[in-house]
């Protein structure tokens, strides 16, 4: 269970910076197209 | 270089990439749920510790995908150096949060299973003070990236860095043969009196699987991490130049 929780915990913040990331992604390409 | 980005890196918005990721969470999730079954239900129970030696077959496949890992980020910090090839870095630094990860997880089993084997959490022998050693070095690897803001220099030193770490992990391997250690003696490849009931062996294999599966899943998602970070600093580069460029027509059409 240890390794599992470890593993888990390590996921959930790597998808948490992606989620942030591809936020910023839209963000940045929105205020490219807007100039 | 672009086979790994193409294997690391598909795209999750087509379907079809979206469903292999379905089917390899699925197939995790029931080697990890039989991986448990066969650790508590069906390892034959050791005559000396019982119940907490079943602990052993995900400490020792912790620790595999932990040198797995850490193997995977040494050749690419290699082929960073001699390429200068972005991907080699995102790999690298991915290899060494996830080996790092797996040590860690290395590092609980063995102490939940140290206190009830031995009386003690911890103790500073050959085998856990060089696997000790080997995570402080890779934590150091980690914020070692973080102080430094330019790219290129970032990626070889940390590469240089990581090359310098990995000479202990084969030393963490051989320690308890080259040593006495309150660790116990090798029981794969330890010599005539070592080697694992065969349907222990079979439980390992079971958890050894289940282990890599989700450190390669994990790997894949890490180095996707990365190179969404690398797209983002070209976009927010673009957006400066396009900001300095209308910057400049402005101050030309006020002068």
């Amino acid at each position: 269970m240890a390794v599992w929780a470890v593993f888990f915990a390590f996921e959930l913040s790597v998808a948490s910076r992606l989620g942030k990331l591809r936020g910023e992604i839209e963000r940045l390409k929105q205020q490219l197209r807007d100039g | 270089m672009e086979g790994i980005s193409g294997l690391l890196g598909p795209g999750l918005n087509g379907s079809h990439g979206m469903k292999a990721r379905i089917g390899a969470t699925v197939f995790a999730a029931a080697l990890i749920f039989f991986a448990g079954y066969a650790a508590l239900f069906i390892a034959p129970d050791e005559s000396t510790m019982h119940e907490i030696q079943r602990v052993f077959y995900f400490h020792l496949a912790s620790w595999m995908a932990m040198f797995t890992a850490l193997s995977i980020a040494f050749v690419a910090n290699v082929a960073w150096l001699l390429s200068r090839r972005p991907q080699w870095d995102w790999l690298g630094v991915a290899s060494v949060e996830v080996g790092v990860v797996s040590c860690t997880a290395g590092l609980i089993t063995g102490v939940l299973w140290g206190r009830p084997a031995w009386g003690i959490w911890w103790t500073w022998d050959a085998r856990l003070t060089t696997a000790f050693i080997l995570w402080i070095l890779y934590i150091s690897y980690l914020l070692l990236r973080g102080l430094i803001e330019d790219p290129q220099r970032r990626a070889s030193l940390s590469a240089i860095f990581g090359i310098f770490a990995f000479l202990d992990a084969p030393l963490v391997y051989v320690s308890n043969r080259l040593w006495r250690t309150q660790h116990p003696s090798p029981v794969i490849f330890g010599g005539e009196n070592s080697g694992l009931d065969p349907t222990m062996g079979k439980v390992l294999i079971v958890c050894l699987a289940s282990v890599m599966v989700v450190m390669i899943l994990v790997l894949i998602d890490r180095y996707r991490l990365e190179r969404l970070r690398h797209e983002v600093d070209e976009l927010r580069l673009a957006a400066d130049a396009r900001g300095a460029g209308s910057n400049s027509v402005l101050s030309k059409g006020l002068s």
